[in-house]
């Protein structure tokens, strides 16, 4: 992969990532049970954006943990504030444990890229030594 | 911050955008909800503008991470990420204008 590609790569992932936390925010909202039609709003805008990123990663990358069969499972589990607000806490604790699973899933691909685009970097430098030595 | 006139095409009537986009520190958009025939230059602008308020907060040492810009028929709510932001445009409904 070329290291312009990766450093988009990265730059999508961590803006996926910054949207799942958003995520968890809607679910506290949800528990709490105070939340507004605008809420209601942006966390549908919310898993729009994810479900696009997605497709977008996974055209660039193939993971196979988290699987896109995996945030959508919790994406459809989520439809929305409402829904989330009239769950108990049992199934409220299962969505944050699978949220916290994909999460966590998402941060160790997004490592493993960082030390793909050191090991570019590394090369090209080492490259560009060897070049200016012959 | 004429977020509204910039928003309304010169010619022909457009209804207001609706959805959502992303940015990064660099104010470039990431991702967006937003309908196509939206401008891209206008949603970066709006990007651009969003994320200088909140650098502008955050020399003034003011801590704060959402930004509500409330017009009579559009609102604008933007969320700092990490240096980034998600900005959300909502056209407000005639039933929610209050005319008083």
């Amino acid at each position: 992969m070329q290291n312009k590609k990766l450093d988009q790569l990265i730059t999508q992932l961590e803006n996926f990532l910054e949207c799942w936390k958003q995520i968890n925010y809607f679910i506290n909202l949800a528990r709490g049970k105070k939340f507004s039609a605008e809420d209601e709003n942006q966390f549908l805008e919310i898993k729009s954006i994810i479900v696009q990123e997605l497709e977008l990663i996974t055209a660039a990358i193939q993971c196979q943990s988290p699987s896109r069969e995996d945030v959508h499972a919790l994406i459809a589990g989520a439809p929305s504030l409402r829904y989330l607000g009239d769950s108990n806490e049992g199934s409220l604790r299962a969505l944050e444990n699978q949220w916290h699973k994909i999460y966590v899933g998402f941060q160790s691909i997004l490592g493993q890229l960082k030390v793909k685009q050191r090991e570019i970097e590394a090369q090209s430098f080492l490259g560009s030594i060897f070049k200016k030595k012959n | 911050m004429g977020f509204l006139t910039k928003l309304t095409p010169k010619s022909g009537l457009h209804r207001l955008p609706s959805g959502s986009f992303t940015v990064d520190p660099y104010g470039e958009v990431v991702s967006s909800t937003v309908p196509q025939w939206v401008p891209e230059a206008q949603i970066r602008e709006i990007g651009q503008q969003i994320l200088g308020v909140f650098k502008a907060a955050a020399a003034a040492h003011l801590q704060f991470s959402e930004i509500k810009v409330q017009y009579a028929a559009f609102k604008i709510t933007a969320r700092q990420m990490r240096g980034g932001a998600i900005i959300f445009l909502s056209p407000r409904t005639l039933q929610a204008i209050s005319l008083t």
